[in-house]
């Protein structure tokens, strides 16, 4: 049974695994991406479901689809709360700014994350976004 | 919940979007269309358990925008006799596409 948190912040587990998804975004490394990501692993984005079967079905795509008229150069994670969590899953509203190369910002959304623990690894499995 | 009550599956399917996705704790389940959807996962979870219907107890707005609302969901799953199985929560994303508010997925511990 989940349970509302008794603290808004998420494990150290769960932060390195959001650290890790957001470095390795920034340094166009897909593999490091999907090392931080369960499978099959979702995305809902704004009137759009994605579905990754398997490791190799993920690609920057849908990402780039989103970013690329805005000059994205990097993502900054600014903060998180947390949702609804268990012993195994935890529901995180995630908040991050988007930047150009400049430095100039594209904008600060939210995304509300969930992180499983399978097998002992801690892995996003799907992202619902609003930006 | 009146329609899962009801094993009502149109009912049920009435009340999703899809592309619907169901994530267990055990499985990540993606029903592209309403035709795959089924009562099977559900039975799955719920058999063995003597479930006869479920109550839908309380909610919580986590996150939300005008079309996009994430909500913590409080249940009861009951036996016929009037005994509980157990109380639980789930996270749904409810969104509005083309006008109609619809269940897109639904995230629980079970």
């Amino acid at each position: 049974m989940s349970t509302p948190p008794t603290t808004s912040q998420a494990s150290p587990e769960v932060i390195a695994v959001i650290n890790a998804y957001i470095a390795a975004l920034n340094k166009r490394d897909l593999d490091g991406v999907r090392a931080a990501f369960h499978f099959p692993h979702v995305l809902f984005g704004t009137g759009m479901v994605t579905h990754y079967p398997t490791p190799s079905d993920l690609s920057f795509t849908a990402f780039d689809a989103r970013t690329a008229q805005h000059g994205w150069a990097r993502s900054t994670w600014d903060g998180h709360c947390v949702l609804l969590s268990g012993p195994d899953k935890v529901h995180i509203d995630v908040w991050f700014t988007r930047w150009r190369a400049d430095d100039s910002k594209i904008g600060t959304h939210h995304s509300m994350y969930i992180v499983t623990k399978l097998d002992g690894r801690w892995g996003i499995q799907a992202r619902s976004s609003y930006g | 919940m009146a329609a899962i009550n009801k094993r009502d599956l149109d009912g049920v399917r009435a009340t999703l979007h899809f592309p619907h996705v169901l994530l267990s704790q055990a499985a990540v389940t993606h029903y592209p269309t309403a035709s795959d959807f089924s009562f099977a996962a559900f039975d799955a979870r719920t058999a063995g358990q003597g479930w006869s219907h479920s109550t839908f107890d309380s909610h919580s707005v986590l996150m939300s925008d005008p079309n996009k609302a994430h909500l913590d969901i409080e249940f009861t799953r009951w036996r016929a006799d009037g005994s509980k199985i157990g109380t639980y929560h789930a996270m749904y994303i409810v969104i509005r596409i083309d006008g109609r508010w619809g269940i897109q997925a639904r995230s629980s511990q079970l």
